[in-house]
Parts: structure tokens; C-alpha cells; sequence
């Protein structure tokens, strides 16, 4: 029995999600392999370079946005039945939710794909961020809402599960795989916020041509109340495997219940007033909320580094049980030979290097070295691109059976896989600093300029672009391997009762161990949203107060 | 749990992954951090002597900057911005004779602009190209320019009539970076 | 409590803990025997990579004598 056998309903609704994500990570992978080669010079022969921002915005949103949040829906419904024991509680209301998201996604995608049909008037090459003045179609807009709105109700579903649990289970704690689900869905609920306020507010009318004129930074502000809560949105769930589900394949249990709910609060608390990080050379906002959000920033490295403890700790448990001895020795104890476990421990050893570039990005006054250049695009393939995708893709080889009822194929493969990303990665975001801190702009198609040259600090410029156009190829070839893997355990994986051993244990310190106030969520969820409050209130006020859809307002130097 | 316990060649091939896929990686991280120590805090002062003299070479006038230093009739760069807005990029410029008793004789011509983008535009093209004061000799010019192109070099000459005859010096400016300031209008 | 073991399913033989029935598992470590001094090793190196990074920042924004960003 493993768990499609119990809980049929659910399965399906976790695979169907899966679907649509690996198509989107297929799309946008592939987009990622035509820019690598594009804007290196390498090959231009794929799209011309008017093309490559319709290329860029297709490979951020699949990505970062599509890929992400159907694969977290999928996890999500897969640990909510299992850690509560119970069926989604209504399956008409679980599939409104999934085909709500997906008809969102496919007017997304149709409007971002019409930029490569000649003379299209639906175009979206407004990149992932979506700034005003740069226009997309009102299918893209809308097309996002109603992906935003699928996902809220996707929330209210393992809510609503978790209601009905309490009520059969009053003096209970909330299990750990679920409380990772809630308190990463009360987070999204803070953050998504300020998205709907620019989409359906600002930006949705003025791609109607209902109003005509947009002031620029009121909708790059609200993006950045939405934009670094995000990726946190795509980071717990990363989290939540290694928290609850690595350990196990590590051999050993986590090692703390409580370091982990504490983690998801900090989250929780933090990830929303933060934002102004990314706006660090925007004017029109006083200094005094930037440096705000540089200490909330800096006091977001705390819950990683208790996840470096407590991830790191569990699989050291897990390397001695193994048999494991000595102060480094155990580590070549651990199942360096199973893709799941590979992957999910890359993925972080990715995450911790990541940590490093994520410093300087948070620190305002080093920040303006790089702001803007390929830096940040290199950072964010290790967090996002490996800490998150790799660990979704590892994850995959140990669930996609749970879900299916089949063995994986091509465990050799599968094993290539996560070593091959993590080569490809090291590769092309190593490059991509480098190029970063000699001026490498991002976002650009052609980054050659006359009578100019960029000026590396070490190496040559040559070097690094081969070196980025390796590594994305290196990357493309493992996801590749990774697609192929999962169609063919998928269609044809030999049917099993128990196809991969899907049992986790107890962890190390129990829930025993943990204090009550930690389950609290509406004092966790009103403390976010006072210092949220805090952050945003008064910038956000003089911003309106402004004008709102009056562009000549002066941006006012602090 | 997978069944088959990990044989010879799985051991194999772990080994060579481990070696390509963490080994490979390592070592280009730890160059990377090698050749910036090396390079910020061992070859630093070389790299900023070879920038100086980089500096010096191209560094072109700019506003307040003395033309014809060395002649009779100095004149000064009193205006030198590009000047934006939503509609285009002007180019503004205004030069003021340094000596007021010598300025009645003296006319300033500014023959051409070159551009960033290798165009020229010629200085009797400018329509608004305007004398703003005669003592001293003060005039002032504007340019429409091509969206998001600079001016770099300017071609000015000055006239100095004599009692019997008339001195015509030209000169060669290259351009310092040009402010470029918004104009709200 | 809910015990993720009642819930699994896997066909747990009653009495067995999961670390008895995996054949990898040369012992069980408990939480009382457990010293994490490999974490702590592997924390104190990544620490000291942050510390040696922090440093050479000193370098790279004060002791160039150059200015890090240009107007």
C-alpha cells in the first residue's frame, strides 16, 4: 500500500498538477537553454533579439511563477492527506481550484507565445517582474489573477481540511507536514496581497486602456510587497522536504520538530516587510524604509541558518546510523547513490553557496555594485534555480511512485541527473557573477556595446561566456534527463504494491518537546501583518497621496 | 527502500560523479576566490596606476572648463547639459568670452557636434542658436538630438578681428561626460 | 500526538522501530547517545568562510581607494 492505493482522490489531484508543472518547467527550460546560447553570442539562429524578451518573460514566469506553484500545490495536497489522514474534504471545490490555475496559466502562456507569432497584437515581453511602462495584453494580467486566485483557494482547501481534523482531534498538535503547509499558505496570503492590488487595481485597467497613464513606482512597490515574499513562497516547500522528508533519506530523523515550526514562523513574520531590498536604487523611497528592510534582510539569514543547522544535523544522524563516524568522515556514509537523496542534498549545499551572493544583495551599499547586472540572475539560479527546482525535481523520484503506484525507471539516469545540474550550475552562475561584477548588464539581449569594453576583475570575458553557455547546456541536457525519466516511470514504471519505501519517522526531538505557542496562527498571523503594517503603511500612503495614475509625479530623492 | 543494493559498477559510478559533478565545481569556486583575493589585495596598486593613466588620456572638457587657454581671447564652457524630456533629448550649450574689452571683435562659432553614434550635426543647423548678451560675449545654442545619443566631441573656432586683419583659430574639444538632467515641462 | 508511523503505509511490524527493519542502518542512534560534531564541524567552516568573505569586503570597499559606485 503506498499512497495512491489510500487515498485515490488526492493522488490524482497531485498528479494532475505535477502535469502541468513539468510542462511548464519543459517550456521554460528550454527557454533557458536559447538564452544562455543567445546572449552570449554563442547561437542567435533560434529567435532575433526583439525575440529574446518574449524568450525572457516565457522562461521567468513557467519557472518561477507556473512551475513553482503547481508542483507546491501537488506536494502540498500529497503531505496534507497523508499527515492528516483525510481526502481532500470536497472534490468538486479541489478541482475548481486546479482548473481555475490552469486556465490562468494557459492565457499567461498564450499571451507571453503570441510575442513570436509576426504581427501579433498579443504580446507579454514584460519580463517577470512586470514593470509599468512596459505593457503586456490583458490576457497576461488576468491570466496571472486568476492563477493568484486558484492558489488562494488551494489554500482554503488544506485549511478547510485542517478545520475539519481539529474538529475531530481538539487536543491534538498540528502534524508537522501540515503545519509547514499552513503557515507557508498564511505567508502567501500577506504577500499575494500587494499583487492583487497591482494587478487588478493598477495594471488590469490600464491594459484595458481604461486609464491611460500609471505612476511607476506605486506598482513596482506593491510587485516588491509581493516579489520577495515569493520566493520564500518557493523556498519553504524546498524546506519543508528537507525538513521532513531528507532526513528519512538520509537514513536518519529530524533532528528538531520545534527549530522547524520556529523557522516556518520567522518566515512567516519576516518574508513580507523586506521587500524595498529589491528597490534599493529606486528613488522616490526615503532611506530610512530601505535600511529597515536591510535589517529584516539580514535577520532572515537567522532561519536559514537554523535550517543549516537542524537540516544538516538530521542527516549527520542519519550518516552515524549508517555507521557513519569521525568529524567530516561520515559524510561519504551517507546514499550518495540515490537521485532523491543527491539531489535534495546538492540542492542545499547549492542554497548555502547561494547565502554568500544573498549577503551582498542585502546589504545596501554593496548591493549598488551589482544591482542590475547578470549577478543577479547568478544568485538566483543557485536559490531558486537549484535550492528549489533541484530539490522539486529530486523529490519527484521519491513521491512521482507514491503517486503512481510504479517503480522508478532508469535509476542510473536519475542518478546522472542531480550531479550534472549541479555541475551545469556551479558552471553558468559562477559566470554569471563574475560577469556581473565587470558590469554584465541582465536582462539583455545583445550586452555588446561600441567603443566599449567590460573590464573583468580576473579572466577574460571569452572564458566567461563559453562558461556560461556550457553550463546552461550542462543544464538543459540534466533536465532533459530528468523529463525523460519521469514520462518513462510514469507510462510504463512496473506496477508495485509498495514502489519506494514512503514511511517517515518520528523526529529525533518530538513534538513532545515543542511549546504550544508555536501552533498559534492567528497570533503568528497578526504579528506578520503588523510589521508588515510597519514596513509599508506610510511609503505607501505618500505614494497614493501622490496621485495614483499620474505619471509626472516627481520621484523625490531622499 | 530500493531493492538492488548498490553493486560494483553503481560504486563506480558514483565515484566518477562525485569527482565530475562536486569535484569539477569545487575547484572552479575555489580559483574563483583565489584570483579576487589575489587580484583586490595583491595586484591593487598596479591596477589603479595603469587606470590613472587611462583617466588622463580621455578625459575631455566639461562645464567650466577654459577653451583656447592660450590665446589672446580665452573663452569659458559656462552650460553644457543634455536636457530631456518626454517628447526628445536637446543638447544645450553656452560659451562666455573670459575678457569683456576684447569682446566686440571677438565671435564664437561652434562649426559641428559629433555624436556618440559617429553623426555629425553641423552648428548653423541650430535653429535656436541665440546671442544672449554682448559684453561680455555670451551665446547659447541647442540641438535636437537623436533619442539616447551624446554629443562627444565638439568643433568650435573663434574669430578675432585685429586692426588689419582677422585671426580664425579652430580647436578640437573632446567632451567629458555631459550631465544629463530631466526637464519637467 | 499524531505518530506519522500510524499513519504510514507502510505495513509496519508492530514493536519494530523503522530503523530495525531498514537494512542500511548498521544502529540506532538515539537522541541521548547522538553528538552532532560533524554539524558543528561543517557550521564552524561555513562560518569561516562568511568571517574570511567579511573581511576581504574591508578591501574591496575601503581599501581600494577607489569609489565603488560612480555617479
Amino acid at each position: 500500500m503506498t499512497f495512491i492505493h489510500k487515498y485515490p482522490k488526492a493522488a490524482k489531484v497531485a498528479k494532475a498538477n505535477f502535469i502541468v508543472a513539468f510542462i511548464a518547467l519543459a517550456i521554460g527550460g528550454f527557454f533557458g537553454f536559447v538564452q544562455a546560447l543567445h546572449r552570449t553570442n554563442v547561437f542567435r539562429g533560434f529567435f532575433n533579439s526583439g525575440e529574446y524578451y518574449t524568450l525572457l518573460t516565457g522562461h521567468g514566469v513557467l519557472l518561477a511563477l507556473i512551475f513553482t506553484t503547481f508542483f507546491i500545490a501537488g506536494l502540498f495536497v500529497w503531505g496534507v492527506t497523508r499527515s492528516l489522514d483525510r481526502e481532500p474534504e470536497n472534490l468538486a471545490y479541489t478541482w475548481s481550484w486546479f482548473w481555475l490555475m490552469t486556465i490562468g496559466t494557459i492565457m499567461a502562456t498564450v499571451a507571453i507565445l503570441g510575442g513570436l507569432v509576426p504581427d501579433s497584437s498579443i504580446r507579454a515581453a514584460v519580463l517577470y517582474t512586470f514593470y509599468p511602462p512596459l505593457q503586456a495584453h490583458p490576457l497576461f494580467y488576468i491570466g496571472l489573477a486568476l492563477v493568484v486566485v486558484g492558489s488562494w483557494m488551494a489554500g482554503a482547501d488544506w485549511f478547510w481540511s485542517y478545520r475539519k481534523w481539529r474538529g475531530e482531534n481538539p487536543n491534538e498538535r498540528i502534524p508537522i507536514l501540515s503545519f509547514m503547509t499552513l503557515f507557508t499558505m498564511l505567508m502567501w496570503y500577506v504577500c499575494t496581497i500587494g499583487l492583487a492590488l497591482e494587478v487588478v487595481g493598477l495594471l488590469i485597467p490600464w491594459s484595458l486602456g481604461l486609464v491611460t497613464e500609471i505612476e511607476p513606482l506605486l506598482p513596482r512597490t506593491l510587485f516588491w510587497f509581493f516579489g520577495h515574499a515569493v520566493v520564500y513562497f518557493w523556498l519553504l516547500p524546498a524546506y519543508y522536504v528537507w525538513y521532513a522528508i531528507l532526513p528519512k533519506l538520509s537514513g536518519g530523523r529530524l533532528f528538531s520538530d520545534s527549530m522547524t515550526r520556529i523557522v516556518f514562523i520567522i518566515f512567516l513574520l519576516l518574508s513580507t516587510p523586506v521587500g524595498y531590498h529589491h528597490q534599493y536604487a529606486d528613488p522616490g523611497i526615503s532611506v530610512g524604509f530601505k535600511f529597515y528592510a536591510m535589517a529584516s534582510t539580514l535577520l532572515l539569514l537567522l532561519p536559514s541558518l537554523i535550517t543549516l543547522f537542524t537540516v544538516v544535523a538530521s542527516m549527520e544522524h542519519g550518516a552515524r546510523q549508517r555507521g557513519g563516524k569521525g568529524y567530516l568522515k561520515w559524510i561519504g556514509k551517507l546514499p550518495w547513490d540515490r537521485p532523491a537523496f543527491v539531489g535534495c542534498a546538492l540542492a542545499g549545499i547549492m542554497f548555502a553557496a547561494g547565502g554568500f551572493s544573498g549577503m551582498i544583495n542585502a546589504s545596501m551599499n554593496i548591493n549598488l555594485l551589482i544591482h542590475n547586472t547578470i549577478w543577479v540572475p547568478g544568485h538566483f539560479h543557485l536559490t531558486v534555480g537549484t535550492a528549489v527546482a533541484l530539490t522539486f525535481m529530486a523529490i519527484t523520484y521519491w513521491l512521482l511512485p507514491q503517486l503512481t503506484g510504479r517503480k522508478l525507471k532508469h535509476k542510473t539516469l536519475a542518478l546522472i541527473q542531480p550531479y550534472a545540474w549541479f555541475l551545469g550550475m556551479t558552471l553558468m552562475s559562477n559566470a554569471m557573477h563574475r560577469a556581473g561584477l565587470a558590469g554584465v548588464p541582465r536582462r539583455t539581449a545583445e550586452p555588446e556595446y561600441m567603443g566599449f569594453e567590460f573590464e573583468p576583475i580576473f579572466g577574460t570575458m571569452t572564458e566567461m561566456k563559453w562558461q556560461i553557455a556550457i553550463g546552461g547546456t550542462i543544464l538543459t541536457i540534466s533536465l532533459i534527463l530528468f523529463l525523460w525519466v519521469v514520462v518513462a516511470s510514469w507510462l510504463a514504471g512496473e506496477k508495485s504494491d509498495k514502489p519506494v519505501d514512503d514511511h517517515i519517522p518520528e523526529p529525533l526531538s518530538g513534538v513532545e518537546h515543542t511549546p504550544a505557542i508555536l501552533d498559534n496562527m492567528k497570533l503568528w498571523f497578526t504579528l506578520a501583518l503588523v510589521l508588515v503594517i510597519l514596513a509599508y503603511a506610510f511609503p505607501l500612503w505618500e505614494m497614493v497621496a501622490d496621485g495614483i495614475f499620474s505619471p509626472g509625479a516627481l520621484p523625490r530623492p531622499s | 527502500m530500493y531493492e538492488e543494493k548498490s553493486d560494483n559498477s553503481t560504486k563506480k559510478l558514483v565515484k566518477i560523479l562525485v569527482i565530475v559533478g562536486i569535484g569539477i565545481p569545487v575547484l572552479v569556486e575555489l580559483m574563483t576566490l583565489f584570483n579576487l583575493i589575489n587580484v583586490q589585495i595583491f595586484e591593487d596598486e598596479k591596477d589603479v596606476n595603469s587606470n590613472d593613466t587611462n583617466v588622463t588620456e580621455v578625459r575631455g572638457f566639461g562645464e567650466g572648463d577654459t577653451l583656447f587657454a592660450n590665446q589672446e581671447s580665452a573663452v569659458l564652457i559656462d552650460q553644457l547639459r543634455v536636457k530631456v524630456s518626454a517628447q526628445e533629448w536637446r543638447f544645450a550649450l553656452g560659451i562666455t568670452s573670459m575678457d569683456s574689452t576684447s569682446q566686440e571683435k571677438l565671435q564664437i562659432r561652434v562649426d559641428s557636434l559629433r555624436l556618440q553614434s559617429k553623426k555629425i550635426l553641423l552648428g548653423i543647423d541650430s535653429s535656436s542658436w541665440e546671442v544672449r548678451q554682448t559684453v561680455p560675449a555670451q551665446i547659447y545654442g541647442e540641438w535636437a538630438l537623436p533619442n539616447g545619443d551624446i554629443p562627444t566631441k565638439l568643433f568650435v573656432s573663434i574669430e578675432q578681428q585685429e586692426a588689419d586683419s582677422t585671426t580664425r583659430v579652430s580647436q578640437e574639444i573632446p567632451l567629458h561626460k555631459i550631465p544629463v538632467r530631466y526637464n519637467q515641462e | 500526538m499524531p505518530d506519522e508511523a500510524s499513519k504510514s503505509t507502510n505495513s509496519n511490524e508492530s514493536g519494530k522501530s523503522w530503523e530495525e527493519q531498514d537494512p542500511d542502518i548498521v544502529r540506532e542512534v538515539t537522541i541521548d547517545e547522538y553528538k552532532p560534531y560533524g554539524t558543528l564541524t561543517l557550521t564552524l567552516i561555513y562560518f569561516a568562510i562568511v568571517a574570511l568573505m567579511w573581511v576581504f569586503m574591508y578591501f574591496v570597499e575601503f581599501a581600494g581607494n577607489a569609489p565603488s559606485i560612480i555617479e
